[in-house]
């Protein structure tokens, strides 16, 4: 067991006895010290005392202290030197970043700017963020989208990976909307798995911005790829925007899907993809803008996916408007006349869903449509399933 | 008025170790909830500041309740777990969580993550005869990046600190010297040659801190500073340069005896920052926030903690 007498110091000590003086005169005996150390090995060595302080007290030694070493840089030649040098600065500037001393951020702005040392640069990026040094996240927003070309030699990349993720971590956040696109970018970039730049930029796309949505719509609009417009699509689904703003992105999404044409197998599966999930997005809102409606009705008539047109379906049948149900009878109405004709279909899903959504919506304007099913050729199952959504209308 | 020689019931005793206990972890701005204070008119936190005195005073609670009872003595012990740093719109900076030993007080493993969980740094205490004997900090990855060292006096007073760096080479060493009482009365500091750099003499009145004066080796006054109470609280700290000019001063601001705001003014009356400190119905420190001299928020810190009871054996 262990003794009282004993006990209480290890507490006492346990939690301060990194700092076992009072912090007043502890910050400025060492500050005193720093400012009065010749060589680089007495700087570190009291620079290591002060940062254990964490006393905000001594962000002007802190900073002058970046300030002189800034200026020493290019005297700075042998490689022990440079190690040392660069330990120096990295301790400085987190301590600064974890102090959140905004006062010093020009100093670290510029460590960042000349140090050569991408871990020293990275540090000196997430002490931006942690500053909320915000006039800083424009040049970095662009520092980012450049590093996401990947125009540097294939040597420089690690490094490069390094200074993305500190980056990332630093737009994230100053919440500047500005860095929402490069971090995008970063998040479908060619960052290798090992980097998690790329794991990182997709979690910080959902903090960054309360709604992102147009951000996102611009990034639809606005570039060709169609797997990124996906990914924007997919950034704007995880992302913490209102209903409202997530049914105006899926529609923007669904009229690029809708846009475009290609023979190209990929391309044509990403499209369908991104139609599918723009409609579950507004699917997800409820259907409150006629705008939709013709889109998710043109979906109805592409050839490509049964998931695709049962998704439109059921996004349709969410709606409280009227478009829809006009939209869902007409479907019907082709639906019966190629059955009746002849042109039979071996997946009745797609019926089996527009009868569904009709009868959800109950609507009576549906009802003469429905009524038609029994006489269009159809299978036991489907005349059922129209008696079943009568029945509801009625 | 600074010792703590108790005649009164076990509750009593349990109270003012809580509350002095947090008071250790909650750093210089935490001080006792009301009913202790009026036992314990130690100005705010300047225990916490000093662990070697507030160890002294801590033992001769136990001291005299030993001498008074032969009965195990329960005490609950209020502990840090986790502390958030928050940025001022409220989103998550970073972490520190705290691991104690099973069934103590005693802090093994200091834990840093960043926002996204990532782990940073940690931090290992090591213990020996009770005492606490070494502070290593890791990297995330677990690599050292330095420790300190720490030797005691056969009465468990710190004597000597050292840091080293990652290699084991030394950074820099402490010195701690005390008066009769047991109160420390000076620092002093060497550097890795073991030469002396600088040192610091504590000067007491009433069994407070009344000044302390920072020199060069050489013997020159550096800077001082002053410490100023009022029914037994620190009101005001001031800071000297060396031809007695002052510089700056801290003011402690109280809400009915409860240390509620530390304001930081140059020595031109030009306040820079604030800091302000939210407790919970216990009187413990739950949220402190830090302002700049215009009022802006720069950073919010939440505390989380625990009580736990630990009963020592009998005639200990």
């Amino acid at each position: 067991m262990l003794n009282l007498k004993r006990l209480i110091p290890i507490i006492i000590l346990s939690l301060l006895a990194a700092n076992p003086v009072f912090p007043q005169e502890a910050a400025a005996v060492w500050g005193r010290l720093y400012n009065r150390a010749r060589s680089l090995e007495q700087k570190y060595q009291v620079m290591l005392n002060i940062v254990e302080l964490k006393d905000r007290n001594l962000i002007p030694v802190i900073s002058n202290a970046l300030e002189e070493l800034i200026n020493e840089n290019k005297n700075i030649t042998g490689t022990n030197e440079r190690l040392l040098f660069n330990d120096l600065i990295k301790i400085m500037v987190i301590e600064l970043g974890n102090l959140k001393a905004l006062e010093s951020a020009p100093w670290v702005y510029t460590v960042f700017q000349e140090n050569p040392d991408p871990l020293v640069r990275g540090e000196a990026l997430v002490a931006l963020g942690k500053m909320g040094a915000k006039e800083y996240a424009e040049p970095i927003a662009r520092f980012l989208r450049n590093l996401n070309f990947n125009v540097a030699p294939s040597q420089q990349r690690r490094d490069n990976e390094i200074l993305a993720y500190s980056a990332v971590i630093a737009l994230e956040r100053l919440k500047d909307p500005l860095g929402f696109e490069p971090i995008f970018f970063a998040s479908t970039g060619w960052y290798s798995g090992t980097s998690q730049v790329k794991e990182r930029a997709r979690s910080a796309l959902v903090t960054l911005v309360e709604d992102p949505t147009e951000e996102l719509i611009n990034i639809i609009r606005n570039n060709s790829a169609f797997t990124v417009k996906l990914a924007a699509l997919e950034a704007g689904v995880v992302s913490r925007a209102p209903s409202e703003s997530k049914e105006i992105l899926g529609i923007a999404a669904l009229q690029e899907g809708l846009a475009y044409q290609t023979k190209d197998l990929r391309e044509l599966n990403t499209l369908s993809r991104l139609r599918t999930l723009a409609a579950s997005l507004i699917k997800s809102t409820s259907l409150t803008r006629p705008e939709a409606v013709p889109l998710l009705e043109q979906m109805l008539y592409i050839d490509y996916d049964v998931n695709e047109k049962i998704t439109a379906l059921e996004a349709l049948a969410t709606s409280r408007l009227e478009d829809p149900v006009l939209a869902l009878v007409k479907f019907l109405r082709y639906q019966n006349e190629r059955q009746a004709g002849g042109l039979t279909t071996q997946d009745n899903r797609v019926i089996i869903s527009t009868l569904r959504a009709l009868g959800s919506l109950g609507n009576k304007a549906a009802i003469e449509e429905l009524i038609m099913v029994r006489h269009s050729n159809w299978s036991g199952t489907v005349v059922r399933e129209a008696a079943a959504a009568l029945e509801k209308l009625q | 008025m600074q010792c703590w020689i108790l005649n009164k019931t076990v509750f009593s005793i349990l109270l003012i170790l809580t509350l002095s206990l947090s008071l250790s972890i909650f750093s210089c701005t935490s001080v006792p909830e009301k009913e202790a204070q009026e036992e314990t008119p130690t100005a705010g936190g300047e225990a916490a500041e000093a662990p070697g005195n507030q160890v002294e005073e801590t033992n001769a609670v136990v001291k005299a309740e030993e001498e008074k009872s032969e009965k195990p003595v329960a005490v609950s012990l209020v502990l840090t777990t986790k502390e958030t740093s928050l940025f001022p719109d409220g989103s998550l900076d970073q972490y520190r969580v705290y691991t104690y030993l099973e069934g103590t007080g005693s802090l093994v493993k200091e834990e840093l993550f960043r926002q996204e969980g990532l782990l940073v740094e940690q931090v290992l205490y090591q213990y020996s005869d009770g005492l606490l004997v070494k502070r290593e900090v890791q990297d995330g990855s677990g690599r050292l990046t330095g420790f300190r060292s720490y030797e005691y006096s056969e009465k468990g007073d710190l004597l000597e600190e050292s840091l080293y760096g990652a290699k084991g080479e030394l950074q820099s060493r402490s010195r701690y010297e005390y008066d009769d009482s047991g109160k420390k009365a000076k620092w002093s500091i060497f550097d890795s040659q073991g030469t002396l750099i600088a040192y610091s003499l504590y000067l007491y009145k009433d069994g407070e801190p009344a000044t302390i004066e920072n020199y060069s080796p050489s013997g020159d006054l550096e800077e001082s500073f002053q410490f100023e109470y009022s029914q037994g609280k620190r009101t005001k700290l001031l800071e000297y340069d060396s031809r007695k000019k002052l510089v700056r001063y801290t003011q402690y601001l109280y809400d009915n005896g409860t240390l509620f705001s530390e304001e930081y003014y140059t020595g031109t009356k030009v306040l820079q920052r604030k800091v302000l400190y939210l407790r919970d119905n216990l009187g413990e420190v739950t949220e402190i926030r830090h302002l700049d001299g215009q009022g802006n928020l720069r950073e919010i810190i939440r505390r989380e903690y625990i009580v736990r009871e630990i009963v020592t054996p009998a005639g200990r």
